[in-house]
């Protein structure tokens, strides 16, 4: 039982570090642009499918990575120049319409391009287990997946804190008119900033192809996760996305298994297996409704 | 000495927000039928006490007592049925409805339901006429000059006829006439209820008040007849010697 | 002139209503009797959309989570008909029951947030419920449910049949406008709007913000409620897609499209959404392709909607 729950536990904080991928670039947007992007998912879709399809060309799961991550970026950054940047002075549910049609848009044309999904699978040097502890072993390709978040959060983290443009960010996020007063190009550092989210989005879905399928509309449900991460962890932190995507990454992960496997446990089995699914998949948001009544604006929220 | 009856009393109010305190406990009474006014140098915390005594925040500590009730725990809402009414320093209006259509919602919000169409109708008449816009009660918000809108702004405050009006920096950003106007405006608000000033205009706080009380980093450093408080040591340094 | 103007709107209504009554028989004539379940599929659209646009363009508030109210009020009737009670009567008291609960709790909570937060909390209460329908196996979960059956109203009525289907609609829709009428000249549906104008101004005036707002919450979640009771009765059938939250961008993208705080408004997008749909389906596989450049479109160069180009069209003022 201790063995599954370590288990889980890492499973959970893998996912979460996924998740943070998207929140990040998520709540900086939202934080800094003060803009809702329904269609942050699809960078991530296509991030997966340029990584599916270059690795099906060349063979290279890395390769597949970096040319992912190189043109998800541009694709974001030429988004956000041309239509994204007229959309940050529009209401939000100006912003909602056209991020919904460019969700249709993306998710049609990757259809048209790709076809409905691409088969991607893990490096085939990562297929096996790592033995951690006795009687504890981990595929060898998650953990990779969990160093790579780990990496990039320090990464992102060095970057927010310790250079100039992390401080402009940063100034951005708790206040915009500070940030449009302080002049210094804003409208390069917003693409910068949109461009490092995409990319962001594209190592998630590369990394995550193998594990959840790489399909049109993989975006959407992930989506929602990233926007509860995000209201949990404050609008504009990047370190509330962090520790909101961990908290959601546990807490989604042990509500399917162990909260499934105690439930098998004391309650009579037919109960069980109605109740199990239906109380796992609710208890993140069970977890927000908590987390809001006590902490309106999120665990370390940016602004004011 | 007066026993004039106290109708709003802060009693030890206090709020801190991280390591900032912004109320360190205020102690403060309005006497019924008075026109009190509220100055104090920038930072000095007047915005948060507005805010604790209309009920948008609440204190960490301390009570508000309102014609004897302790009122400490109500939303604004619920003060403002008890006839407890404010203006906003920025200008908050209903930008769908026009002037007229702004006081007959002023008017039903504070409990109009008990009064007639006709009613309702006399007294929103009434209302424009007392602040000047008779003449404009069909025109929308956006057409309105800065001094319009805060005379409106005043106007949906009073329209109810509350028993205590807060004012929060009516003057603001008006020109030499509009201001005048509006003093005259507060000055005859007298006759109707009683009035907590905020303002910044020392010259017209002076003319316009029966007492005068100063708040500096969060405290009451002085409370009494203009004349006393203008000759306080303490108020001179800390405020008015800028002046 | 006022006068002449409100004569205008009431002839025009008088005029759609009339056409609106008299589209089946005008399509039979001309072989295009398909297309009245087409139109059956647009007022359904249009009661969702209109109930939205209470909640959102008069209302003030982002709702990001109201296709559930209108799945749930599609399960509540087909669980009801699937388990043999065939009753009409008692499909609108179970759905506006069901649906109006729903929408207190949700409602009760996500009030307590402003912006953001309330648009983010909203999506993630929708999404909870559409899990919530994913996982009930014994009505069909991820599978979605048949119903063989119809909710029986008056005898005589079939819902099966898509004539008798698209008068019943039409005249909830009716009702359903009528009733927002009425409501946004009430002196509530003014206090609602004031609310949505500056809530701090409203509240400090002395209106229960919190409680009206709810109640504008409420009463439009249940009224989605019906349209999604109607919905399974057209359809046959109920999915869990029907509370994804993409359903709620669907509604939401309809009331923008036709005029948000519009009274048309949820009817015009409803009824060009679904037309677009139809017409480019027929040409093309990629037809959300093109209708989300068609949407792209109209937030670029149509910022009120269509009923804001189409009052401007008409020449009358606001």
């Amino acid at each position: 039982m201790s063995v599954l729950a370590l288990e889980q536990a890492l499973n959970g904080l893998q996912f979460g570090l996924m998740l943070f991928l998207l929140a990040a670039g998520l709540t900086l947007v939202f934080g800094v642009m003060d803009m809702i992007n329904l269609a942050h998912g699809s960078l991530y879709m296509v991030g997966a499918f340029l990584g599916a399809w270059i690795a099906g060309l060349t063979g290279s799961f890395t390769a597949g990575i970096v040319g992912a991550v190189l043109g998800t970026a541009a694709f974001g950054m030429a988004l956000e120049s041309s239509l994204l940047r007229s959309l940050y002075a529009r209401d939000h549910l100006s912003q909602v319409l056209a991020t919904f049609a460019l969700i249709l848009i993306i998710n049609d044309g990757t259809r048209m391009v790709f076809g409905n999904d691409l088969p991607l699978s893990a490096p085939a040097a990562l297929d096996g287990p790592v033995v951690l502890l006795p009687g504890l072993s981990y595929p060898a390709y998650r953990l990779v997946i969990i160093g790579a978040g780990l990496a990039l959060a320090l990464l992102l983290w060095l970057l927010v804190t310790k250079t100039r443009m992390g401080a402009l960010v940063r100034a951005g996020a708790s206040n915009r008119e500070m940030a449009t007063a302080m002049g210094v190009d804003i409208k390069r550092l917003f693409t910068v900033v949109f461009g490092i989210g995409a990319g962001l989005c594209a190592v998630a879905g590369v990394l995550m192809g193998p594990l959840l399928a790489v399909q049109v509309g993989m975006g959407e449900n992930i989506l929602i996760l990233a926007f509860v991460v995000i209201v949990i962890g404050g609008i504009g932190s990047i370190r509330g996305a962090l520790v909101g995507a961990l908290l959601v990454g546990v807490v989604d992960t042990f509500g399917r298994t162990v909260l499934q496997a105690l439930f098998r446990e004391f309650l009579p089995p037919q109960m069980a297996s109605a109740a199990g699914p239906a109380v796992a998949s609710v208890a993140i948001y069970v977890f927000m409704a908590v987390v809001l009544a006590v902490r309106p604006q999120g665990l370390f929220p940016a602004r004011g | 000495m007066s026993d004039a009856v106290v109708l709003l009393e802060a009693q030890q109010l206090s709020k801190r927000f991280g390591g900032v305190v912004a109320s360190a406990g205020i102690d403060l009474q309005v006497r019924s039928g008075e026109i009190h006014a509220l100055i104090g140098p920038n930072g000095a915390g007047k915005t948060t006490l507005v805010a604790q005594l209309a009920g948008q925040l609440a204190p960490d500590r301390g009570r508000i007592v309102f014609a004897g009730e302790d009122i400490t725990r109500l939303s604004p809402h619920q003060r403002a049925r008890r006839g407890l009414a404010r203006s906003f320093q920025i200008t908050r209006l209903f930008r769908s409805f026009d002037v007229r259509e702004n006081v007959e919602l002023a008017l039903q919000a504070a409990g109009g339901a008990r009064m007639t169409a006709g009613d309702t109708a006399r007294r929103a008449d009434e209302v424009l006429a007392e602040i000047g816009l008779a003449d404009r009660a069909t025109a929308s918000i956006d057409a309105l000059s800065h001094g319009e809108q805060r005379a409106l702004e005043v106007g949906l405050a009073l329209a109810s006829r509350p028993r205590l009006l807060l004012l929060d920096e009516p003057m603001a950003g008006m020109g030499h006439d509009e201001s005048k106007r509006m003093e005259a405006l507060i000055r005859r608000l007298r006759v109707h209820a009683t009035v907590l000033l905020i303002e910044h205009d020392v010259d017209a706080v002076f003319r316009l008040a029966d007492r005068v009380s100063v708040l500096v980093s969060g405290q009451i450093i002085a409370s009494g007849a203009p004349e006393a408080v203008r000759r306080d040591a303490g108020v001179i340094e800390a405020y008015l010697g800028e002046e | 002139m006022r006068s002449f103007a409100k004569h205008l709107a009431l002839g025009a209504t008088l005029a759609t209503l009339v056409a609106a009554l008299l589209l089946p028989p005008v399509l039979h004539s001309f072989g295009a009797g398909y297309y009245v379940s087409t139109a059956g599929r647009v007022l359904v659209f249009a009661i969702a959309a209109t109930s939205l646009n209470l909640v959102l363009g008069y209302g003030g508030m982002v709702s990001f989570g109201h296709a559930a109210f209108f799945g749930l009020g599609a399960y509540a009737t087909g669980v009801l008909v699937s388990e043999g009670v065939l009753n009409g009567g008692v499909h609108l008291v179970a759905t506006v029951a069901l649906t109006a609960l729903a929408a207190l709790v949700i409602g009760a909570i996500s009030l307590r947030t402003r912006g953001v937060y309330f648009i983010m909390i909203t999506l993630a209460f929708g999404q909870m419920l559409f899990y919530l329908a994913n996982s009930i196996k014994g009505y069909g979960g991820d599978e979605g449910l048949n119903i063989r059956a119809r909710s029986l109203l008056v005898p005589g009525i079939d819902l099966k049949d898509a004539n008798h289907f698209y008068y019943v609609a039409l005249a909830v829709l009716a009702a359903t406008l009528f009733g927002l009428h009425a409501f946004v000249r009430s002196r509530f549906g003014r206090a609602v709007v004031a609310i949505r104008d500056d809530e701090l101004r409203a509240e400090a005036l002395g209106f229960a913000t919190y409680r009206m707002r709810l109640a504008v919450f409420v009463a439009a979640g249940a009224i989605a409620g019906i349209a999604g009771a109607l919905s399974v009765n057209q359809q046959g059938y109920v999915s869990p897609n029907l509370l994804h939250w993409t359903q709620s961008g669907t509604l939401m993208v309809m009331v923008i499209l036709g005029g948000v705080a519009s009274l048309w408004g949820g009817v015009l997008g409803a009824a060009v959404l679904v037309l677009l749909q139809e017409s480019l389906s027929a040409y093309t596989r990629h037809w959300e392709f093109w209708t989300g450049w068609v949407l792209l479109a109209v937030v670029l160069f149509a910022r009120r909607g269509l009923a804001g180009w189409l009052a401007r069209a008409g020449g009358s003022g606001r």
